[in-house]
Formats: C-alpha cells, sequence, structure tokens
C-alpha cells in the first residue's frame, strides 16, 4: 500500500473547488493511505474554527473526510523531533542584516518529517517555498536576493543538509491530482451538451480553479497541461 | 527589540507624522508607497514592531484613501506621536497596545465606519501577508506573522501573479507522469 502525504495547500485548493471528494476515489484507485500531520490539521480545521469567522464551513468538510478516515492523522515523538530539527535547518539557511530568516513554518516541516518517517510515496504539496528548498534551494536564495533588495547570505551546510534530508521526496500539486481525476472520468459528472468542447472547459476550469486558490503552478505549466491532454 | 528594527520603525512612524500634519489629497498615495518600503524588516526579522508598522501605514493609507474627509488627523496624530515616544523609549509593550487603541479609536468614530475599517485592517494583513509570500517565506510562514490563516491568503495570492515567476526545477509532463503512475 502507497503513503501519500498531504500538506496543507493542496487540502485547501481542492477545497475551496468543492473537490475534496476526489480524494476518495484517487485515494482507492492508488491504494494508498492519504496522511497529514498534526500541525497541517490546526491549519486546516482547528485555526478556522476557533480563530476566525471565515472558513469554518469549509474547516466542517475537511473535518469530515478527517472524520472518515480519508485523510488519516499521523503524530508521534519522532515526527515532532524530526519536525524541530528540519524547521532549525531550514530557517537558518538564509541570513539578512546579520539575522536568520525564518522561512517555513511547523505545518509543512511536520508533512516533510512524516514523509520520511513512512518513506512516502509522495509529498502533495501546492506551496512554493518548501518545494524549492526540497528541489533547488539555490532558487530561492535568488528569490530572496532579488526581492529583500539587500545582501542574503546562505548557509551552505545547512542548505546541503537539508536536501539531503528531503532528497528522496517525490512532488505533486492539486493541480496534478485534478489532471488525474479528470483523466480517469472522476468529473465526468460535469460534462454537458449544451455547451461546445465541454470536456475541454472542465479540465480547464479545475485546473485555473486550484491555481486561483493558491497552486503555485504557472499559466504556462497549465496550459502545458491542457496540450499532454488533448 | 533589534536596534535596525526600532530604528527604522522610527524613521517611518515620523514619516507618517509628517505626511498626515497637514491634509492633502496625496497623503493615500504617499502612504502607500510608504508601506511598500516597510516590509523588508518584517519579512526579515517577524517582530511584532514591524509588523504592525506595516499593517498600520497601509490600512491607513486605504482609510484616508476612502474616508478621508470624515477622518481628525489630530486625534489620529495624538496616537501616532505617544506610539513614537513608546518607541523611542524602547517600551515595546505599550507601543503595541496604542497601535492597537488607535485602531479601536478610529473604529468608533461611527458605526458604518467600525466595518469598513475591521476590513481593511484584515485586507491590509492579507496584503501584507502575500508580500511576505513573495519576498521567499512560505505561505504558512507568512500567515502565522500577519494573524491570518492560510485559507485567505492563498485564496488572494492565487489571483495575483505572485506564483508564475516559479522557477521550474521539475517539468510538468515529469511531475503529471509520475503523478499518473501513482493512481493506476
Amino acid at each position: 500500500m502507497k503513503t501519500i502525504v498531504f500538506d496543507t495547500g493542496p487540502i485547501i485548493s481542492l477545497t475551496m473547488n468543492n473537490l475534496l471528494w476526489v480524494l476518495e476515489p484517487l485515494k482507492q484507485i492508488g491504494n494508498a493511505n492519504f496522511c497529514i500531520t498534526n500541525p497541517v490539521k490546526k491549519e486546516l480545521v482547528d485555526i478556522p474554527l476557533n480563530k476566525t469567522k471565515r472558513f469554518k464551513f469549509e474547516a466542517l468538510q475537511v473535518l469530515h473526510y478527517i472524520e472518515n478516515k480519508t485523510l488519516e492523522i499521523v503524530d508521534n515523538d519522532k515526527i515532532k523531533k524530526q519536525t524541530s530539527k528540519l524547521l532549525g535547518i531550514a530557517n537558518n539557511c538564509f541570513k539578512a542584516f546579520g539575522h536568520n530568516i525564518s522561512i517555513m513554518h511547523e505545518a509543512e516541516m511536520s508533512a516533510i518529517a512524516l514523509c520520511i518517517q513512512k518513506k512516502a510515496d509522495a509529498l502533495v504539496l501546492d506551496e512554493r517555498t518548501a518545494r524549492l528548498l526540497i528541489e533547488n534551494p539555490k532558487k530561492l536564495l535568488n528569490i530572496l536576493k532579488h526581492t529583500l533588495h539587500t545582501g542574503v547570505k546562505e548557509n551552505k551546510g545547512n542548505m546541503k543538509e537539508f536536501k539531503k534530508i528531503a532528497k528522496d521526496i517525490r512532488i505533486i500539486r492539486s493541480v496534478e491530482l485534478a489532471a488525474v481525476a479528470y483523466e480517469n472520468g472522476f468529473l465526468d459528472k460535469y460534462l454537458t451538451n449544451t455547451i461546445p468542447y465541454s470536456k475541454k472547459i472542465l479540465l480547464e476550469s479545475v485546473l485555473w480553479g486550484v491555481k486561483l486558490n493558491g497552486c503555485a503552478v504557472s499559466k504556462r505549466e497549465i496550459e502545458q497541461i491542457m496540450r499532454i491532454e488533448k | 527589540m533589534d536596534e535596525i528594527v526600532r530604528k527604522d520603525a522610527l524613521q517611518i512612524l515620523g514619516r507618517v507624522i509628517d505626511i498626515l500634519k497637514v491634509k492633502e489629497e496625496k497623503d493615500a498615495t504617499e502612504l502607500k508607497d510608504l508601506s511598500n518600503h516597510t516590509i523588508h524588516n518584517a519579512s526579515v526579522f517577524q517582530d511584532e514592531t514591524s509588523v504592525s508598522i506595516v499593517v498600520l501605514v497601509y490600512a491607513l493609507s486605504k482609510i484616508i484613501e476612502r474616508k478621508q474627509n470624515e477622518l481628525d488627523y489630530t486625534y489620529i496624530l495624538k496616537f501616532l506621536e505617544t506610539a513614537r515616544n513608546h518607541l523611542q523609549n524602547n517600551e515595546e509593550y505599550n507601543f503595541s497596545v496604542i497601535i492597537k487603541k488607535l485602531f479601536s479609536e478610529i473604529s468608533n468614530i461611527d458605526d458604518k465606519l467600525k466595518l469598513y475599517i475591521q476590513e481593511v485592517i484584515n485586507q491590509a494583513q492579507i496584503k501584507k501577508g502575500s508580500q511576505l509570500y513573495k519576498h521567499g517565506l512560505s505561505y504558512a510562514k507568512a500567515a502565522e506573522i500577519l494573524g491570518i490563516s492560510q485559507w485567505e491568503l492563498m485564496g488572494y495570492i492565487g489571483k495575483t501573479k505572485l506564483n508564475e515567476d516559479i522557477p521550474n526545477i521539475v517539468d510538468v509532463r515529469t511531475r503529471l507522469k509520475f503523478a499518473r503512475g501513482l493512481f493506476s
């Protein structure tokens, strides 16, 4: 059985598009466990339910899929320890004004820690910063240098160590999940004969839907997926 | 408090006070420009003072943009000068209390304004959260610093162009192929 770990972002993108339900058929055809950590659950459910008036209903929708075990919460001391170690490394990779820049949050790092512990098959991550830190931290350094308009020093040792720890993690985004759901016909109930090219419109709508709700995918990449799916 | 943060915050507050000394049409624009220059410390130091200054300057610019005629600048200036004194004396806690009080007092001018100002502050937090993301911080980290939920921040950033220029490390075709493999 596969293990697929979810960060906060993809669950938010799917929920905001009324697509959270696709997790159930995806889980079935993938023969996979879908896992989240407690800090991710806190971002998804606890904060909107307890701290704000907004997104309470969305939080309840996510809670439903936690309670019916589509999303399984995994929590143990090893993950907490690894999360803290990863946070320490990630947030000491870059320095400006003689000060380490804390770029990452506990939730993202706990998802990575869980991936490592479970030797997960994939991490579903919509977020740019964590993705770059895993796949190419130098590109993240360029973003910091370019946007902060000040000298940013890198801690090469920490960057290398993070990359080494996370080297086996393979990342997909909610946009790829949406494309796979489309390919497998899970979205066919939305097809209609009353408008031309309804298949194309359906695919375009879900890809743009997740992008507009925060999945870090560019317009060019969406166009590329559209061409691939033709 | 870091000395860089304190000095910058004092400089920015001084600039805001200068702008508000005379009521002019250009006040909102000047404050908005100023707010764009205040975000860098918030990105790096992530301290309460830098963050509240950023939100304050941007929110003031929006309030003045829409409600300039209804606002009594002398009233606002009184709070800002007190805030500046607290910063000068390194009284971080008192500074944060007076900033919160400033927004609450402006909101109490009338009930309609109260709703508007709450919305403006929330929008300022989201807007500035998106700038932290632009500077390289993660969604969750930016949301945590501004005290907003990731739900709000992602919805806002998704509608900007901030995710257009991300370096493409793994080709989308490869990622999609991998995803297909997972679910077959």
